[in-house]
């Protein structure tokens, strides 16, 4: 009958009691007042009851909580007749330690039956509550780690079966209290002195030592192999009085009449009894078979072990991660950073992150993209120990002390620990601060060709390019031209501070890149080339200072970085923009002067549309005046030639026939005078036919051997007929010959002489004078006293359109100067002006003889 | 007395037709090639209509205008004469009375004149 057992009469039950570990309490059925407790029990009890003792006391006077935590619950049960168990058990007696407890109870029967007593039995299993925990823990972080069920899975269910199986093990303490009842597998023998022969077996040592019936026969006789163990420490017993500790041993044991021998550990304690007699011959041996127990214990290593390996695994795939990855315990302590998450927030080692995340806020300064500052509690960290699940949150941080600045993107989410809590958070990272430069470069490009496209004054739009590079790409911009003559101009100096630029300028105006310069921008000007000097060393600004006061400006303006590159349109270079790092402290490296090449690009590209625009404007104005002054021109002979022709009309009109005398002068006048203006007109429209012919390039000289003596005269006596308020003196050397266009040079000397009277119309002298100061040269001079050229006016008289008084035009169209200029030049000579003191003006056309370049050529062609 | 008429222009032949023209019609035409003289010429011989090239060395005729403007005394009407329509060259902004572009004919010419010199009498036949 199950759950029923016999106490032997010879047994005394406190000493049964105080030689079990767990704490064992007998309780009446009615009250549950206790009626007998070993030492264990007391030990549990919390003060004063733990010196005390409990007996003759109810349950729940020394357990007030007995009802609550179910306690009663089970030994009412109990005194039903059932044995019943309750696993970890949480009561804990001190007040500052957990403790777990599995409790059995079960009744006690007398001889006859009925239910005396009701046995409690409490073992404490903290440690493998602990243990169980600390699984728990590990498969957690495992599925912390990767997301990854599998392992930690499997590493939770092996536990948890091994766990129950460890469990089931330990529940042999329970089979105590069926000692008292039957088939306990725990074993419970007396053994009787000397000699130690069984005086009581129950059926578990009898199925542990598989020998038939054990009383009467000895330890020795039934069980040698365990005897060398055993005996000693049952001596000991008998001699102290007092309760053997535990004792494990490993031993084998038969199942079955059938079955195999097999491994089994078993954990003894032994307890003196006194016997009827009163001596203290006799032990209570108590045996558990704690195989299980060893087992789940070997197994919960290995599983430890395999949980650790692929733990160690996992880390090693985080570590290789290029994400950054952060775990933050419920309590906000950074439990783990991998080596990029280390590397991104600039920590050298692990140790230095495992703090609580606000205690890193100070080294930090973060940002959102447009600026604004993050609020602690929206750090990811934050939100993520809040419960809140995001990704793609963009974030720029900032050392505050090494002044590492980064772009994160960050993710983050809460892992909860299977009932809602969260447990640990996951913060994952991707430095994207590369990606963030190109857009922001991109974004940055954009504004230097929205500012290159609003001005197409070409000095404007550079100032501006240099404006707007600060503080983008610079603390300080600067943009020098190279001039025609080949000098160079700063056109503009922008900084960051306000007046910074001014200090710089001003400091740097006696200093201005010059064309010696060996670097700067004089170089880059010179070669074309750009120069990246990634750090201002002291001996840079050696190598570039002008001189000793130059150095210490330089050294005074602590620039850090420079960068210059070059404005190239068309191969050309034109300028160049400098960009200077100072209070900002950065260093420029090839991606920024890639950036800066792009912007000197973009620059010089619209100072060649404004250039060509500025040109494709005068172009457009030159021909609007053109055609302005040419209509204007014309249209004054064509006025004479019309007015003529009319009042010769009208006149024929009201004459009559017999006043033919009077007719025939005014109609002679008038015909002459519209004889003259259709030569105008048609002088007119050569020169304008001249000008088309030189613009397309199709002017062609037709070279004869000329007098160039007899031509002038012609030219001046023809001018001569002409005026009767100038004096034209004429100079020539005799016999000037040269290679020229005949017709051509004529118009020259033509337009000339008459510029001179047309530009003196108060009369005066005119000088012309004609020379061969060098043997291969034919210098022409002419000269008058008129009222000269403006000097406002003096560098475009050459030009297509010009006429020396253009605000109250002299009749011409002003393209006679230009056309000369254009034939002279034909002829390789040169046509100059000068502005003599006492007035007026000089024009000097030299001309090649011509004579040496055939010779010159003919000698060759016949080598 | 004839009404006398300033003829004001830098080329020759439109002074010599201009004033031919206006001879034949019987009015007293005196010239000048430029504003300058011209100027000299108004006190003394007080025309009763001024024709004005603009375009002209020395003083021209917007210059011209801007001084005769600012003279005390009466101020005979004066017609401009041009080449080119340019920006300025509006009566107002000239200044003028009124405005012939060139080349004109001699009969719009005359007849502009003679509406300056009787600008109240019209044509006698609608009165």
């Amino acid at each position: 009958m199950r759950g029923t057992t016999t106490c032997p009469s010879t047994m005394d039950p406190g000493s049964m009691f105080a030689a079990i570990a767990a704490g064992a309490c007998l309780l009446d059925t009615g009250e549950f007042r206790v009626v007998a407790h070993n030492r264990a029990y007391q030990m549990l009890q919390r003060e004063p009851y733990r010196s005390t003792g409990v007996v003759g006391l109810r349950l729940e006077e020394y357990v007030p909580e007995a009802e609550e935590a179910g306690l009663l619950k089970l030994l009412r049960r109990a005194a039903s007749g059932e044995a019943v168990e309750v696993h970890d058990l949480p009561y804990h007696p001190d007040l500052h330690s957990e403790r777990y407890w599995d409790v059995q109870v079960g009744p006690v029967r007398d001889l006859d039956g009925g239910i005396r007593w009701v046995l409690s039995m409490m073992s404490d299993v903290t440690d493998r509550v602990r243990r169980q925990r600390h699984l728990a823990e590990l498969a957690a972080s495992l599925r912390t780690v990767n997301g990854e069920l599998v392992v930690s899975t499997l590493v939770a269910q092996e536990a948890e079966k091994r766990e129950r199986a460890a469990r089931q093990a330990a529940d042999s303490q329970r089979l105590l209290s069926q000692a008292i009842i039957d088939n306990v597998p725990a074993a419970i023998a007396v053994l009787r002195a000397p000699g130690f022969t069984f005086e009581l077996a129950n059926r578990a040592c009898q199925s542990i030592v598989p020998c038939g019936e054990l009383v009467g026969k000895s330890v020795t006789e039934v069980w040698p192999e365990l005897a060398p163990t055993v005996l000693p420490v049952a001596e000991q017993v008998l001699r102290t009085g007092e309760p053997s500790d535990a004792v494990s041993v490993r031993s084998r044991v038969q199942r079955g009449p059938e079955a195999q021998l097999e491994e089994a550990y078993f954990t003894f304690s032994s307890a003196p009894l006194r016997l009827a007699e009163g001596h203290t011959e006799a032990l209570l041996v108590l045996g558990v078979e704690t195989t299980e127990n060893v087992r789940a214990r070997k197994q919960v290593a290995e599983l430890a072990e395999h949980a650790e390996a692929s733990l160690r695994q996992l880390e090693a795939v985080v570590s290789g991660m290029a994400d950054g990855l952060m775990i933050v315990d419920s309590k906000g302590r950074v439990v783990s950073m991998n080596p990029a998450a280390l590397e991104m927030n600039g920590f050298e080692s692990a140790e230095e992150s495992r703090r609580h995340w606000r205690d890193l806020v100070d080294l930090f300064e973060v940002t959102y993209l447009d600026g604004r500052p993050v609020p602690i509690e929206d750090w990811p960290a934050a939100r993520a120990l809040r419960g809140e699940t995001f990704r793609n949150v963009e974030i720029r941080s900032r050392r505050r002390d090494s002044g590492k600045t980064w772009v994160g993107s960050y993710g983050g989410a809460p892992v909860d620990d299977g009932s809602g809590d969260i447990m640990l958070a996951v913060i994952t990272s991707q430095d994207v601060t590369g990606e963030k430069k190109t857009e922001e470069d991109q974004h940055f490009l954009a504004e230097v060709s929205r500012v290159l496209a609003s001005s197409l004054d070409y000095e404007a739009t550079l100032t501006n390019t240099a404006r707007v590079a600060i503080p983008y790409l610079a603390d300080l911009c600067a943009v020098d031209m190279l001039e025609e003559d080949g000098s160079i101009r700063r056109l503009t100096m922008t900084s960051a501070c306000p007046g910074k630029d001014d200090l710089a300028t001003e400091l740097e105006s006696n200093h201005w890149p010059n064309q010696s310069d060996r670097v700067g921008p004089a170089n880059v000007l010179r070669t074309g080339e750009p120069e990246l000097y990634s750090e201002v060393t002291d001996e840079l600004l050696t190598v570039y200072a002008r001189d000793p006061q130059h150095l210490e400006i330089l050294r005074g303006l602590r620039f850090t970085s420079v960068m210059i590159v070059p404005l190239l349109t068309r191969g050309q270079v034109f300028g160049a923009i400098k960009f200077i790092s100072a209070e900002s402290g950065r260093h420029y490296g090839s991606a920024d002067l890639a950036l800066a090449q792009e912007v000197a690009r973009r620059a010089a590209m619209s100072v060649d549309n404004a250039r060509l625009y500025r040109d494709a404007q005068r172009a457009i104005r030159s021909r609007d005046e053109f055609l302005s002054v040419a209509a204007h021109e014309l249209k004054t002979p064509v006025t004479s030639l019309r007015g003529f022709a009319q009042l010769t009309l009208r006149r024929l009109e009201k004459t009559h026939d017999d006043d033919p005398q009077l007719d025939r002068q005014r109609i002679h006048r008038a015909l002459e005078v519209i004889n003259q203006q259709s030569s105008k007109l048609s002088r007119l429209v050569s020169q304008l036919l001249d000008i088309s012919r030189i613009e397309g390039g199709k002017l062609v000289l037709y070279r004869e051997m000329t007098d160039v003596t007899a031509l002038v005269q012609g030219v001046a006596a023809g001018a001569r007929a002409m005026t009767h308020r100038h004096s034209i003196k004429v100079s020539v050397a005799p016999k000037v010959e040269a290679l020229l266009d005949p017709l051509r040079f004529e118009q020259v000397v033509t337009n000339l002489i008459d510029n001179a009277i047309k530009y003196s119309p108060s009369g005066g002298e005119i000088d012309v004078e004609l020379s061969k100061p060098e043997s291969e040269m034919v210098r022409l001079v002419v000269r008058d006293r008129g009222f000269g050229i403006p000097p406002e006016h003096r560098h475009q008289i050459f030009g297509r359109f010009y006429q020396a008084h253009a605000d109250s035009h002299t009749s011409g169209v002003g393209l006679g100067l230009h056309i000369s200029h254009q034939i002279i030049s034909l002829h390789g000579g040169e046509l100059r002006v000068e502005f003599p003191d006492d007035g007026g003006t000089r024009f000097i056309v030299s001309v090649p003889t011509g004579r040496k370049d055939i010779s010159g050529e003919d000698e060759r062609s016949e080598q | 007395m004839s009404e006398r008429v300033l003829v004001v222009d830098d080329d020759d032949s439109i002074r010599e037709l201009v004033s031919l023209a206006l001879s034949d019609e019987g009015y007293d035409v005196v010239s000048a090639p430029d504003g300058a003289m011209a100027f000299d010429l108004i006190a003394e011989r007080q025309p009763n209509v001024i024709l004005l090239d603009l375009r002209m060395p020395i003083m021209d005729g917007w210059e011209f205008l801007d001084a005769y403007r600012k003279r005390p005394g009466p101020h005979a009407p004066v017609i401009a004469l041009t080449a080119a329509r340019e920006v300025g060259n509006t009566i107002p902004e000239i200044g003028a009375d009124a405005f012939l572009s060139k080349p004109f004919d001699l009969e719009d010419l005359l007849n502009l004149v003679d509406h300056h010199l009787h600008p109240l009498t019209g044509d006698p036949a609608t009165i």
